[in-house]
């Protein structure tokens, strides 16, 4: 049976003809319901379908004689995942780009492949195109591949994470399964079809990577998401999978391994913490990914322990394979960097040593500076506190490399969760602690809004001290029952992929602390497309401006009184509360401004704040060390 | 919400009882009555604020949330005020 191969892309649709090459092998209930979605979801007269049937014995021949629409070729026997889709390849018409379709695929977005195209059109050095993958029950399955060198086992970016819109953007990738890949044939006359060095597994990496030695990059559509109802056509039998599997794995090794180590053009030592819930934990994280990505080899060594100021061992398992393999990696003694407070510099091992840190007052304590004069030299996140360590004497050159957001899970596309009483919302995530100031924006948007006002205040807050009873210290503030409205979404602990959409469901974040050292909620905050208001005061000041956020005046500054024992004899700022006051009426009763400085906000994250924008800075000065 | 309302908010009651507890006390000696008038001031005070405390509670764990499901009790908590 054969349908009208595309000699043409129509007028107004797809500018190249393309054909969709469906690989089967039985499970004819797989196919169909594939074809179905597709014929659903398809302009035909921009594509054609051509079903590569490899010797099914079920009913797969008489189910596609019922779809004429579908142009079949039929192999006699099963010649494997990659020569089955290489007969598809050869059989799509010369002017054709090509995409390979699992037969377990869902397509259920009508415009998927004008948009896949148009992704793959974008630019002449774009070979490959993927796109989002889910599970059945919505979980993100895959939103781009990597492999590792040193295990050489290939990762799916983002699988088993809630859906909440993460990876819209399109992003150029290392490789992307081939359940659905957009061949452009421009590609496909460079290196033509997959590697009959594989049976099935790893022929799609390594397509991608042969796509790269000729000059083509992989992107991942993120705006092009499809489900995969995983059901290879080997899983029903675990010894066949395992063998081939292990057969595949082996060639890879022998073409891949040695150019996969050659991406690492550089190596540092980074000691720190991963696996606490602590600030510097969490970019400690985002930092290793983006150096990866950026060509470090990076070992991990976790800095703290018994012995430190933080005793506690850390637990193995970081929950990322990626840094799973970091932290397994074998230390060594060239460049060591550690990221973590002043006191545990001496900690650095290396042959030159870097110390990484940040403090939330104007000066830093005797001992961090101390430690500071024992390294190569320091890195801090911000000018604000390069000029506090250099106020407190430390003699080595301190240098200025601000971290980063991830664009990837904060961006404007993240879903929300609306409230149904249609209040503008106000939003704070914080510590409970003297530096938040919770007092200040509590009290302060009590008084500004009356309690039959359509606004609220969210104030997600972590509180893990014992010493402290946050319903007292609430309960003592005197809030007025007629005043402004005020909910606690109270310890928490929300999976770090979706907190997006806590900042989505927001109207305006409110940083109005005394004193940062960075500022993360705040800055994943702009970078979802919230106005902000913070506090004109503190190493943020290296990202907000009054051009993306309000900044809220101070009264100057004041000691920093609090438990933090770091805190001691240094003062941070006195934010000004009727300004406060002001800055939340002002965005209450001005929402389009408000909405544009959002967009701004955003916009200004994308384009110079991401992770990968860090682990540039961080590169730069690696470089610059080893060569000095 | 109405005007109405608003003056029937959850200090209403205790509103009510100071003014009949004052209205009593007009015998008592001045500091006694100043006293009393301190304590209904800080129990007002409390009542008030229970509105405030909501969500709010003195453990110092962590409990493992989806953010949606967080969001949609907070949203239950705020529309039920």
């Amino acid at each position: 049976m054969s349908a009208r191969p595309p000699d043409t892309a129509a007028a107004d649709g797809l500018s190249r003809p393309v054909t969709i090459v469906v690989l089967c092998w039985n499970r004819w209930a797989l196919t169909r319901r594939c074809l179905d979605s597709l014929r659903e979801n398809t302009d035909l007269e921009r594509a054609e379908v051509l079903v590569v049937d490899n010797g099914s014995t079920d009913e797969t021949p008489q189910g596609l004689a019922g779809y004429p629409w579908v142009r079949s070729i039929r192999n006699d026997a099963n010649l494997g995942f990659v020569r089955g889709n290489n007969v598809g390849i050869a059989a799509a018409p010369p002017g054709a780009d090509v995409v390979l379709l699992n037969n377990d695929v869902l397509v259920e977005q009508s415009d998927w492949l004008a948009r896949l195209q148009e992704c793959a059109l974008s630019a002449p050095d774009v070979g490959v195109v993927g796109c989002r993958l889910t599970m059945p029950d919505g979980r993100l399955l895959h939103a781009g591949t990597y492999v590792l060198p040193d295990t050489l086992w290939g990762q799916q970016i983002g699988s088993g994470e809630t859906e909440v819109g993460q990876y819209a953007a399109d992003r150029t990738v290392e490789g992307v399964v081939f359940a659905c890949a957009y061949l452009r044939r421009e590609l496909l006359a460079s290196i033509g079809g997959l590697s009959e060095d594989f049976e099935s597994y790893f022929e799609d990496t390594d397509y991608c990577l042969r796509a790269r030695g000729a000059g083509f990059r992989t992107v991942c559509c993120g705006g092009v998401t499809l489900v995969h109802d995983e059901h290879g056509s080997t899983s029903d039998d675990p010894s066949f999978f395992d063998g081939l599997f292990h057969r595949s794995r082996k060639v890879f090794e022998k073409k891949w391994k040695r150019s996969l180590e050659e991406r690492y053009t550089r190596s540092l030592s980074w000691q720190s913490i991963l696996n606490f819930p602590t600030g510097y934990a969490m970019s400690s994280r985002e930092l290793l990914k983006g150096l990866d990505a950026e060509g470090v080899r990076t070992a991990y060594s976790y800095v703290y322990g018994p012995g430190s100021p933080f005793p506690p061992l850390e637990p193995q398992d970081s929950g990322d394979y990626l840094l799973n393999v970091i932290a397994g990696r074998r230390d060594h003694d060239g460049l060591g960097v550690v990221y973590a407070q002043g006191d545990v510099f001496e900690r650095c091992r290396g042959r030159r040593r870097v110390g990484y840190t940040m403090l939330e007052v104007d000066g830093f304590p005797r001992e961090w500076v101390r430690q500071a004069n024992l390294m190569d030299e320091v890195w801090v996140p911000s000018r604000f506190n390069r000029e506090g360590l250099l106020s407190c004497g430390v003699r080595r050159p301190v240098h200025v490399l601000p971290l980063g957001v991830d664009v990837d899970h904060f961006h404007p596309g993240i879903r929300s969760v609306a409230n149904p009483r249609g209040d503008f919302v106000f939003l704070s995530n914080f510590e409970w602690g003297e530096r938040k100031s919770p007092e200040l924006l509590l009290t302060a948007f009590n008084r500004t809004f009356r309690a039959k006002d359509p606004v609220l205040l969210l104030c997600k807050v972590i509180n893990r001290d014992p010493g402290i009873r946050v319903r007292d210290l609430v309960s003592r503030l005197r809030l007025s029952p007629s005043g402004g409205r005020i909910a606690f979404l109270h310890n928490r602990e929300l999976p770090y992929h979706q907190l997006g959409v806590l900042y989505r469901s927001a109207d305006c974040y409110v940083s109005a602390g005394r004193g940062e050292g960075w500022d993360m909620p705040l800055m994943e905050a702009m970078a979802c497309g919230l106005p902000s208001i913070a506090t004109d005061w503190g190493a943020h000041t290296e990202f907000v401006h009054d051009g993306i956020s309000w900044p809220l005046r101070v009264k100057g500054t004041i000691p920093a009184v609090a438990k933090c024992p770091y805190y001691a004899g240094f003062s941070w700022a006195e934010p000004d509360p009727d300004h406060l006051s002001h800055l939340l009426r002002h965005v209450f009763e001005n929402r389009e401004e408000a909405a544009a400085k959002g967009r701004a906000a955003a916009a200004e994250m994308r384009e110079r704040w991401t992770w990968r924008h860090a682990a540039r800075r961080i590169v730069e000065r690696v470089e610059s060390v080893l060569a000095g | 919400m109405s005007a109405s309302a608003e003056a029937n908010g959850p200090g209403e009651p205790l509103r009510d009882l100071r003014r009949r507890l004052l209205l009593l006390a007009r015998l008592l000696p001045v500091e006694h009555l100043r006293l009393l008038d301190a304590d209904l001031d800080e129990l007002e005070a409390e009542t008030g604020a229970s509105d405030f405390v909501l969500g709010l509670s003195d453990s110092v764990d962590l409990s493992a949330s989806d953010v949606e499901t967080a969001l949609r009790e907070v949203w239950a908590r705020t529309q039920a005020e």
